[in-house]
C-alpha cells in the first residue's frame, strides 16, 4: 500500500499537479503569515493601548485613592491634636482628600479594575468612615471625650480595612500594568517561525519553478515576495519602535512613578504614626518604632530616595527627587524636635512643632515633601504617557496593513502560478 | 401538538423571566464599624484567680506616714521623692478617656479630672509646682505593668485596691469610694445586674468591673474594650446592651449622652487608690501624708465638689486606714 508520501511524490512528478500544489502551498503560507502577523501586531497594539489607557491610569487611580484616604486619616488625627475646633486649613484639606478619593474611586469603578471587590468594599466604607469622623467632631465641639473614641474607631476602620483593600487593588492593578507592558513588548516567536517557513517556501518554490520552466522570474511570485517583504519590513520597524518606546516608557516613566509612589505612601504612613504617637500620649512607642522603620526604608544608600535618584531618567527628574529628599530631611529634623519636646514633658510644645504652621514645623516640611513628590510623580507620568503614545503610534494600523499586504501577496502568487498552469493546457 | 408545545415553552420562559429579573444582585450586608481592640464572648472573660492564690487582706489599709511632709523642693536625701525632685518631673500614668477622673479636654487638649488633680497635688508637694508632671496615657490593662516596669512613678486611674493587686504593687490610702453599677439606654427594660442574662455588656479590659461581670449569676455576654469611651460608642451604635463599672465612671459617660441612665444599686465596693511600685514604700508614705493633709484642709473636698459632687452626691473624705 503506497504511503501518503509516496503518493505525493508520484503527484509531484507530474508538473501541472506539482505546480498546483506549489501555488496552493504558497497561497496558504502567505495567508497564514498574514493571519499570524496581523494578530500578533494587533495583540501588541491592544496591549500597548490597554497599558496606556486602562491599566496604568487605573493603577494611578488606586494610588491616588490610597493617598487621599491615608491623608484624610492623618489630617483628622492632626485636627484632633489641635484641640477645640480644628483649624480651617485642616478641615479644608480633609474635605479635599475625601472629594479626591471619591473621584478616583468612581473613575476606577467605572473603568472596572483588577480588584473590583476591593474597590466596592472601599466604596461601602467611605460614608461610614466620614460619618464616624463627623460624629467625633460633633462630640469634640461639645467638649465630650467620647469624640476621641469615635475618631479611634474611624481610624481603625481606615487602617485595618479600607487602606489594606485599596493596597490590594493597587498591587493587583500594578501587576496588570506590568503584564500589559510585557505583552506589548513580548518577542513575536510565532511570527518569526511562520516567516521563516513561508520565506523558505517562497525561495524553494521560485527556484524550483525557475528550473522547471526555464524562466528566471515569475511575476506573480515576485510580487508576492515583495508584498511579504514589505509587510515584514513594516512589522520589524513598527514592532521594533514600539518595543523601544515602551521600554523607555517603563524605565523613564512607569518605574519612576512606582518608586516615587511607594515613597509617598510610606511618608504618609510615617506622618500618621507621628500624629498617633502624640495622640497616644506617652504610650505610643509602637507608632514611633514604626516611624523609625519607615524612615530606614526611605533614607540611606539602600533607601528608596537613593533608588529614585538612581533610576531617574535625567537631571531634571533627579533634581525633583533631591528636593523631595531635602524636604524629608527637614521633616526628620522637626520630628527629632517633636520627640525631644514630648519626651522632656513639653507636650503642648511637641504638638505645636508637629502640626503648627511655623515653616520649621513637621507639618510644613511634610506638606513640602508631599507636594514635591506629587510634582515628581506627575512629571514621570507625563514621560510615561508620552512614550506610551509613541509606542501605540508605531504599531497603529500595522496589524491590518500586514494582513492586507499578505493577502495581496497571496492573490499575486495565485495569479502567477495560474499563468504557468495555463501553459499546460 | 406543536402549537401547545410552543405555548408551554413561552409560558415557561415568561415565568423564568418574572422570577429571575427583580433583585438579581443581592444587597451587601453592612458591616458595622467596631472600636479597635474589642474582644467579646469567652475571649473577654479574664482568667479566674485560683482560690487560695490571694491571701486575705484589708485592701483599705496602707503604709503609715513617717512624720510630717517635708517642704516642697526639699525632699530628704536618698528618698524616692528626692530622685523625682532631681529629675525635675513627676511621671504619672493616667487615663484620657474617663470623663470626670482622667480625660483629655477636647477644647484645650489638656488632661483634667479628679484623678489628675490628685496627681497635681503630689507634684505641688514635691516641687512646689503642680505642672511639673509628665503624663503617660495608659489603658486600664496597662496600669500595673507601667508601675512594675518603673516607667511611671504613680498611677491614678480609677484603680480599685484589691488584695490580688496588692501582691504586685503598693496602694496609697483610699482617695475615693465607689461601687459597680449598670448603665443602659433609657427605656431598655434593664433594671439592674439581675436583668443582664444573655445581654451584651461592655467593660474595659483588665478591670475589676469585667472580673465582677464574669462571675455575675445572670451570665451576661462580655464585651471587653481598651477604653471606657469605646463602650459608650458601642452603646450609641447599638452594638451592646449595657455598660457596667464604677458609678463615677458611668456618671462621666451618662454626662456625654442624655439618652442613657444608670440603673439598679451598686453591687460591689470599689475603694480607689493610687498605685506605686513595691520598691518605693517611702513614696507611698509620703503620698499618704499628703492625702491626710488634703482631706483635712479642704483641698480634697474642693476637688470632689469640682468633679463629682453634682453627679455622685455629697461624700465625706474616705478615712485613712493604716497597716499595724
Amino acid at each position: 500500500m503506497p504511503t501518503v508520501l509516496e503518493r505525493a511524490r508520484t503527484a509531484a512528478a507530474h508538473s501541472p499537479s506539482r505546480l498546483r500544489s506549489l501555488g496552493a502551498l504558497t497561497v496558504a503560507g502567505l495567508l497564514l503569515l498574514g493571519l499570524v502577523g496581523g494578530v500578533t501586531i494587533d495583540n501588541r497594539a491592544t496591549a500597548a493601548r490597554d497599558l496606556a489607557t486602562r491599566s496604568e491610569p487605573l493603577s494611578l487611580d488606586a494610588q491616588e485613592l490610597y493617598r487621599s484616604l491615608a491623608d484624610a486619616d492623618a489630617t483628622a488625627a492632626s485636627g484632633f491634636l489641635s484641640g477645640g475646633v480644628e483649624p480651617a486649613e485642616l478641615r479644608k484639606r480633609y474635605d479635599a482628600d475625601i472629594a479626591r478619593a471619591m473621584a478616583s474611586l468612581s473613575h476606577a469603578t467605572e473603568v472596572g479594575g483588577a480588584d473590583a471587590a476591593g474597590f466596592a468594599e472601599v466604596a461601602r466604607n467611605i460614608p461610614v468612615y466620614t460619618g464616624l469622623v463627623e460624629t467625633a467632631r460633633t462630640n469634640n465641639r461639645q467638649g465630650q471625650p467620647v469624640g476621641a473614641a469615635y475618631l479611634r474607631e474611624a481610624s481603625g476602620l481606615m487602617q485595618n480595612s479600607m487602606l489594606p483593600a485599596v493596597n490590594r487593588g493597587y498591587r493587583a492593578q500594578n501587576a496588570r500594568a506590568a503584564a500589559d507592558a510585557d505583552a506589548a513588548s513580548a518577542f513575536p516567536w510565532w511570527l518569526v517561525l511562520v516567516t521563516l517557513l513561508v520565506g523558505a517556501g517562497l525561495f524553494v518554490g521560485q527556484r524550483d519553478l525557475a528550473r522547471r520552466t526555464r524562466r528566471i522570474l515569475n511575476h506573480g511570485l515576485v510580487a508576492a515576495t515583495l508584498a511579504a517583504a514589505l509587510a515584514l519590513g513594516w512589522a520589524v520597524v513598527g514592532l521594533g519602535a514600539e518595543s523601544v518606546h515602551l521600554s523607555t516608557a517603563r524605565s523613564d516613566g512607569l518605574d519612576q512613578v512606582n518608586v516615587l509612589s511607594e515613597i509617598r505612601l510610606l511618608a504618609l504612613q510615617a506622618r500618621a504614626d507621628e500624629s498617633l504617637t502624640l495622640v497616644a500620649r506617652g504610650t505610643g512607642k509602637s507608632f514611633e518604632e514604626r516611624f523609625q522603620q519607615t524612615t530606614a526604608k526611605l533614607s540611606g544608600s539602600g533607601g528608596l530616595f537613593a533608588k529614585a535618584k538612581r533610576t531617574a531618567p535625567d537631571d531634571a527628574a533627579r533634581g525633583l527627587v533631591t528636593r523631595a529628599e531635602e524636604s524629608h530631611q527637614a521633616w526628620l529634623r522637626a520630628h527629632v524636635k517633636v520627640r525631644e519636646l514630648d519626651d522632656s514633658g513639653d507636650y503642648p510644645g511637641a504638638v505645636r512643632v508637629a502640626i503648627g504652621s511655623d515653616p520649621t514645623s513637621a507639618a510644613a516640611a511634610f506638606t513640602q515633601l508631599d507636594t514635591g513628590l506629587d510634582t515628581a510623580i506627575k512629571e514621570s507620568q507625563t514621560t510615561f504617557a508620552r512614550y506610551a503614545a509613541k509606542a501605540r503610534g508605531a504599531v497603529g494600523g500595522a496589524g491590518i496593513g500586514f494582513g492586507l499586504l499578505c493577502a495581496l501577496g497571496a492573490a499575486a502568487a495565485a495569479w502567477g502560478v495560474g499563468q504557468r498552469l495555463k501553459e499546460y493546457r | 401538538m406543536k402549537k401547545s408545545f410552543v405555548l408551554v415553552a413561552l409560558v415557561l420562559g415568561l415565568a423564568g423571566c418574572s422570577v429571575s429579573a427583580p433583585g438579581a444582585t443581592p444587597l451587601p450586608s453592612p458591616v458595622p464599624p467596631r472600636p479597635v481592640g474589642v474582644v467579646e464572648g469567652p475571649a473577654a472573660v479574664p482568667s479566674p484567680v485560683a482560690p487560695g492564690a490571694v491571701p486575705e487582706c484589708d485592701p483599705r489599709a496602707s503604709l503609715r506616714p513617717d512624720g510630717p511632709l517635708p517642704a516642697p523642693g526639699q525632699m530628704p536625701a536618698g528618698s524616692s521623692m528626692r530622685r523625682i525632685q532631681d529629675r525635675g518631673r513627676l511621671i504619672v500614668g493616667v487615663d484620657q478617656n474617663a470623663f470626670l477622673f482622667g480625660y483629655r479636654n477636647p477644647a484645650t487638649g489638656q488632661l483634667e479630672g479628679f484623678d489628675v488633680e490628685m496627681l497635681r497635688a503630689v507634684a505641688q508637694a514635691i516641687f512646689g509646682d503642680p505642672n511639673a508632671i509628665t503624663y503617660k496615657v495608659i489603658t486600664q490593662a496597662q496600669r500595673i505593668p507601667v508601675i512594675t516596669s518603673g516607667e511611671v512613678d504613680i498611677v491614678a486611674n480609677t484603680m480599685t485596691i484589691t488584695c490580688g493587686r496588692l501582691q504586685q504593687v503598693h496602694f496609697t490610702t483610699v482617695y475615693y469610694e465607689d461601687g459597680q453599677q449598670v448603665m443602659v439606654q433609657k427605656g431598655s427594660g434593664i433594671k439592674g445586674p439581675e436583668d443582664l442574662g444573655g445581654k451584651r455588656v461592655c467593660a474595659s479590659k483588665g478591670t475589676t468591673s469585667i472580673a465582677e461581670l464574669a462571675v455575675l449569676p445572670a451570665k451576661p455576654v462580655l464585651v471587653a474594650v481598651d477604653n471606657w469611651t469605646d463602650c459608650l460608642v458601642m452603646l450609641q451604635q447599638g452594638q451592646i446592651d449595657a455598660i457596667s463599672t464604677d458609678a463615677g465612671i458611668l456618671a462621666g459617660l451618662v454626662a456625654q449622652d442624655p439618652n442613657t441612665e444608670i440603673v439598679g444599686k451598686a453591687f460591689t465596693e470599689e475603694p480607689h487608690g493610687m498605685a506605686i511600685s513595691k520598691s518605693n514604700p517611702d513614696l507611698v508614705r509620703f503620698v499618704n501624708a499628703l492625702l491626710e493633709k488634703t482631706k483635712a484642709n479642704g483641698e480634697w473636698a474642693a476637688s470632689y465638689r469640682r468633679w463629682l459632687e453634682t453627679r455622685m452626691g455629697p461624700q465625706p473624705p474616705p478615712p485613712a486606714k493604716y497597716l499595724p
